[in-house]
């Protein structure tokens, strides 16, 4: 039904497991107001980031709480060194959004483009560097102390 | 010495005054109630009926400005790590550090994590360890001993001399 509406979606069926859908970034904001009003996925259970070495990705898990299905979206975002990764925001949508997109930020440096206020959630304000990135390099010390043993 | 003691009538004790200090210092160990993390769970059970550190004197206080003692329980991350000096700085002198637990010592578990800081010894200054994840309630009273040894032992008139 979702890929009748939208024909750029494309669906993934691993032989274990749920499966998801592949967004482009540039339509995500389009899917997830369709999803909410039209298929009433009215919960944002978890917006995630995950760093798959060649490029990104921002995973979105849809709980319909009247008819109690789940639902994965998936956005993927090529790395390139020179520029900020970054996908329009969600926190338009659901308002639960707005705190996961902050993590998903501090902790990958990915840019939620239309967020209200994108800064760090949890890490100092002074933090250096995305810990969750894979080419991530500790800094030798933080505030004065060190960071080694 | 013993000639003064017997021409004391029998209730008179006689001792050094760095001595009579000390015991009482030792004797009302206040320590901040402070805990970061799973730790705290065996802090709160040394604390409680059961091991009764309040028959040592010690019992937990709710303000930094009214406790001798710290005992750092649990995983400390560098943010928390500047709030734990902040409220170390703020205990009055002279004061008391106990780490407890693998996390304190020396970031024990989770020493890899980008933001945990490997010991609190790299922000305080550490007078007993106490290993263990999380130690139990025995372990946590040896380590509080261990310390009204050191209390005893120590010469408070004369330090500033």
């Amino acid at each position: 039904m979702l890929k009748e509406h939208f024909i750029f979606i494309e669906e993934t069926k691993p032989e274990k497991g749920d499966g998801w859908f592949t967004v482009p970034a540039d339509k995500i904001q389009e899917v997830c107001r369709y999803l909410k009003s039209e298929l009433k996925f009215n919960v944002l259970s978890c917006l995630t980031g995950t760093d798959k070495g060649e490029f990104f990705e921002v995973v979105y898990h849809l709980f319909a709480s009247e008819k109690k299905e789940a639902l994965v979206l998936k956005v993927k975002i090529t790395r390139d060194v020179s520029e900020v990764p970054s996908v329009p925001t969600v926190s338009d949508v659901w308002a639960a959004a707005n705190w996961m997109e902050r993590e998903t930020f501090e902790l990958l440096g990915i840019e939620f483009k239309g967020h209200p206020e994108l800064k760090n959630l949890l890490l100092p304000e002074d933090w250096v560097g995305q810990p969750l990135r894979k080419d991530y390099k500790e800094q030798p010390e933080y505030a004065g102390m060190t960071t080694t043993r | 010495m013993i000639t003064l003691h017997n021409q004391l009538p029998e209730f008179v004790l006689t001792t050094k005054v760095d001595d009579l200090l000390n015991w009482c210092r030792k004797s009302s160990v206040w320590y901040m109630l402070f805990a970061t993390a799973c730790c705290g769970i065996e802090l709160m059970q040394t604390g409680g009926p059961r091991c009764d550190w309040d028959r040592f004197g010690a019992v937990p206080r709710a303000t930094p400005r009214q406790s001798d003692l710290m005992i750092i329980a649990g995983t400390i991350t560098y943010k928390m790590a500047i709030r734990t000096r902040r409220l170390y700085d703020q205990m009055p002198d002279p004061k008391y550090v106990i780490a407890m637990g693998s996390c304190a010592n020396c970031g024990g578990l989770f020493q890899h994590s980008y933001s945990v800081l490997k010991g609190i010894d790299k922000v305080l200054p550490v007078d007993v360890y106490v290993p263990g994840c999380p130690p139990r309630p025995e372990a946590l009273t040896d380590g509080l001993i261990k310390l009204q040894e050191k209390m005893q032992s120590e010469k408070f008139l004369r330090k500033n001399a």
